[in-house]
């Protein structure tokens, strides 16, 4: 496997020199001629993907990024979630429903839906629909990975056609996105097959569809197209006639075909790869910060790490400004702390630790770490300071840092010794706390709970936790912080919840990644943001 | 002859199982599952512990292994964990892909492979045989990706000539019959020529070694005794023994030509077995291997068995 491992990143290396050579363009896909001035109707934009899809049916899919972005192309949702967290919590626009409103207590939250909306076999996209979809969400016999979501949602009540009520068990700040979570589905055509055969179920069989597109073809592992769907409510959006998803595995052909015009968009661009796309001026490259931010966590469990001192002369002595600017190159912020810079929970007053490593030996001096036999390794007790950094394996960003990370700490006289590990047995060694220190990344939803990855994991439930980081007081908060619907009030909990884990470094934050986006420069209209690179899809056109 | 061909499919349906139980033990043993990968932020953590139990990840090892082989025995070999398809399926659609691929890339390597040989012994250790084992030399040493990306980087992107990935143009995917197949072809021309050129290199350089061998065999003097030009020495007599040994080597090749090439599926995109098996690895699909390693085990039987068939009928020293 690593010999196999090895020589894919050889090659992708390779592949990366091939695309430099390679700047020829063929002629972009004819668009129809234009009707006067503004957005024009026709043509299709080719999509690069890392990975085919599995399924249609989001209930039965895995939670792959990709695979979620074809669903919502295919399936209406009730309202569209907005690019404004940096603010406040995410706002919603309509899209299905046309309006909503809370009940005074607000335990009932009740949807009005457009009455021009049709599924692709031309039936009305009714009440029914939605009451199906939240039967099928809850059903243990379907088991869809997002069950939970739902569960403060006792029922749905179709109120008439157009008009559907959601029954809520307890009063809390999500109820709206909770809500809204999952696509709608045909009840008329899925509600035949049983929720107990749905696994065993092709879906593109039963094929119904109800968003701006419907999907013309599917051949596996090769080429998903997108047609547009001419009953679709928002007419004569969207203006493109068709999307076609291209499965590009390897992220340097992917670029070689941009670069040729084979590819008109490129959802991920590694940031080394950045100045080649800009350079480009067939290509524009949108830039936003994603949700995905980088730590080595610690493990909080073994005796090395549990003195919050010695994590915290760990973050001091490692350069992370230096390392986020030399791996990312520009492409990436310094991370503060367990909420994103870019979210309204973000606690603009918390200190950035600085890059100080006579601080930091003084600081492991406290603790109790010295070099007492004068071999430039601290020691404690008989014991040295050595320890393995796991990193997943053929991930070049990180084994950079994982470098970087070696020559800080040696400095101070910690001996570290980076470990490449493959994915998911470096996630099962994650999970069963088998190791001192991760490279890791996490990625943030839009709605801030911490209780997954910072509350003490209680028997039983399953929790992201792994590094063991437990503080009773953190514990607390974050219990009281959830359940506080005014987001103001929230706030100054999750401000005292950042100040104690900064405070604690249970993991040095590392940084936080921008996503890269590279389209063809006469692509117009695209808004392409932090909620989804097909955001307003709707109102994408090519130029003249 | 019979008994020879039950006794050897015997021993045969034996090693597929050892294999796929080697492979069960392997893949149950190492580390991580197949939940481990739902790491979405969205999914609560329950999430992978729920599909856990969904796939029977949660019943002992035993348990998990006679059900499937109790499945396996019948043909059912369940449903991928990574696709949520019949394993069966999921074969059935990459299987032809491959073949296509790697059946075309090993007859070019032969075909080649035989024609350059012959080439090179016209004139032994003249000017053309040194040109050529310089380039056979060359190609055999290239690693199959280099050639596959210097391929793209000329034909399609320095003269636009051939596509650089996919089965299928866009346009092609949706024609039927001649336009198609004809779309399949141009697509093929690169990932075989990749595949072939580092084959055409290997087979030259052994055939021209065992030829230069038989020439100086007494049965191919006599040939030239009894008034056979060199070149009817060479190919009528010399040949068809000197390519005995090829015939093991084809054989032993089957079950690349099933289980495909990794690198050269990744960099031409082409949704062949090589990708599957990988990502099933990847994302530890017990399933999906279990029905990828029978596979590839029975093509390695196969290739046996129909080389040392076809061994016995080519050479009648050779008896059952």
């Amino acid at each position: 496997m690593t010999a196999r491992r090895r020589t894919l990143s050889a090659l992708l290396a390779a592949a990366a020199l091939l695309g430099s050579l390679a700047c020829r363009r063929t002629p972009a896909p004819a668009v129809k001629e234009p009707t006067g001035e503004g957005p024009q109707p026709g043509g299709q934009v080719v999509v690069a993907a890392l990975a085919d899809i599995t399924t249609l049916n989001e209930y039965q899919s895995s939670g792959d990024a990709g695979e979620a972005e074809v669903i919502d192309l295919l399936f209406p949702a009730l309202m569209v979630e907005q690019p404004d967290y940096q603010l406040h919590p995410p706002s919603f626009a309509p899209r299905l429903a046309t309006s909503w409103e809370f009940s005074a207590d607000n335990r009932d939250l009740t949807f009005h839906l457009r009455p021009d909306a049709r599924w692709s076999d031309g039936t009305p996209v009714t009440a029914e629909d939605v009451r199906f979809t939240f039967l099928a969400q809850k059903d243990p016999r379907v088991d869809s990975v997002g069950m939970e979501i739902k569960d403060f949602i006792k029922d749905v009540e179709v109120v008439d056609p157009h008009t559907v009520r959601f029954h809520f068990s307890r009063v809390y700040p999500y109820q709206l996105m909770d809500a809204n979570d999952g696509h709608i589905v045909p009840a008329h055509a899925w509600g035949k097959v049983p929720f107990d055969k749905w696994r065993t179920t092709d879906f593109e069989k039963i094929l119904v569809t109800g968003g701006p597109f419907r999907l013309a073809a599917h051949i596996p592992q090769q080429t998903i197209v997108l047609q547009r769907d001419p009953t679709y409510w928002n007419a004569p959006r969207p203006y493109l006639d068709r999307l076609v998803f291209r499965i590009l595995p390897d992220m340097a052909g992917q670029l070689a075909q941009l670069f040729a015009g084979d590819v008109d968009l490129v959802p991920s661009v590694a940031p080394q790869e950045a100045d080649r796309v800009v350079a480009d001026p067939d290509l524009r490259l949108v830039e936003y910060p994603s949700r995905l931010w980088g730590i080595v966590g610690w493990n909080n469990r073994r005796s090395m790490f549990a003195d919050r001192r010695v994590r915290r002369a760990l973050s001091l002595g490692i350069n992370r400004k230096a390392l986020v600017d030399t791996v990312f190159r520009g492409h990436a912020k310094l991370a503060t702390g367990p909420i994103l810079s870019s979210m309204w929970a973000f606690d603009r007053s918390l200190p950035q630790l600085p890059y100080d490593q006579a601080q930091a030996a003084a600081l492991l001096a406290q603790a109790g770490w010295r070099d007492t036999n004068g071999d430039g390794i601290l020691d404690r007790s008989d014991k040295v300071f050595a320890f393995d950094l796991l990193y997943p394996a053929a991930n070049t960003l990180r084994r950079q840092m994982a470098l970087l990370i070696q020559a800080d700490l040696a400095r101070l006289g910690i001996k570290v010794r980076p470990v490449q590990v493959e994915f998911t047995s470096l996630i099962s060694r994650a999970e069963a706390g088998n190791f001192d220190a991760v490279l890791w990344v996490w990625e943030e939803a839009t709605k801030i709970d911490l209780t997954s990855t910072w509350s003490t994991p209680s028997p039983g439930q399953g929790s992201n936790n792994f590094i063991g980081y437990s503080n009773p007081e953190v514990d607390r908060l974050i219990a009281v912080a959830r359940e506080e619907p005014d987001y103001t009030r929230a706030k100054v909990l999750l401000d005292r919840i950042q100040e104690a884990i900064v405070a604690d470094q249970p993991v040095t934050f590392l940084y936080e990644a921008n996503r890269l986006v590279a389209t063809s420069r006469r692509l117009e209209g695209a808004d392409i943001n932090a909620a989804g690179v097909f955001f307003n899809i709707d109102d994408w056109y090519w130029s003249r | 002859m019979l008994r020879w061909a039950f006794r050897r499919i015997g021993a045969g349906v034996v090693l597929v199982w050892l294999v796929a139980t080697v492979t069960f033990l392997l893949v149950s043993l190492a580390p991580g599952d197949a939940a481990s990968r739902l790491t979405d932020p969205r999914i609560p953590p329950a999430a992978r512990a729920r599909f856990r139990r969904d796939f029977g990840l949660d019943r002992p090892l035993p348990a998990r292994y006679a059900s499937w082989l109790a499945g396996a025995v019948t043909g059912d070999l369940g449903t991928s964990w990574t696709q949520r398809r019949q394993v069966t399926t999921v074969l059935a659609q990459a299987l032809p892909n491959t073949l296509s691929l790697t059946s075309l890339g090993l007859f070019l390597e032969l075909v080649g492979g035989i024609g350059l040989a012959i080439v090179q012994l016209r004139r032994p250790h003249g000017a053309g045989d040194r040109a050529i084992t310089l380039a056979t030399l060359t190609a055999y040493a290239m690693p199959t990706f280099g050639v596959a990306l210097a391929l793209i980087a000329v034909f399609s992107y320095r003269l636009q000539l051939l596509p650089p990935s996919h089965m299928l143009s866009l346009d092609g995917e949706m024609a039927h019959g001649w336009p198609r197949l004809l779309d399949l072809a141009r697509h093929l021309v690169l990932p075989v020529a990749a595949i072939g050129v580092t084959g055409v290199g290997a087979v030259a350089r052994y055939l021209r070694g065992s030829l230069l061998d038989e020439r100086t065999e007494h049965y191919v003097l006599a040939a030239r005794a009894r008034g056979c030009t060199p070149r009817q020495a060479l190919v009528r007599h010399a040949l068809p023994n000197a390519l005995l040994p090829l015939i093991t080597m084809t054989g032993m090749s089957l079950p690349f030509l099933v289980s495909g090439s990794l690198v050269i599926e990744v960099v031409f995109s082409w949704p062949g077995m090589g990708q599957l098996m990988y990502n099933a690895a990847l994302g530890r699909d017990l399933p999906l291997l279990l029905g990828g390693t029978i596979v590839a085990t029975v093509a390695v039987v196969a290739g046996n068995l129909l080389a040392d068939a076809a061994y016995a009928l080519a050479d009648p020293r050779v008896r059952m």
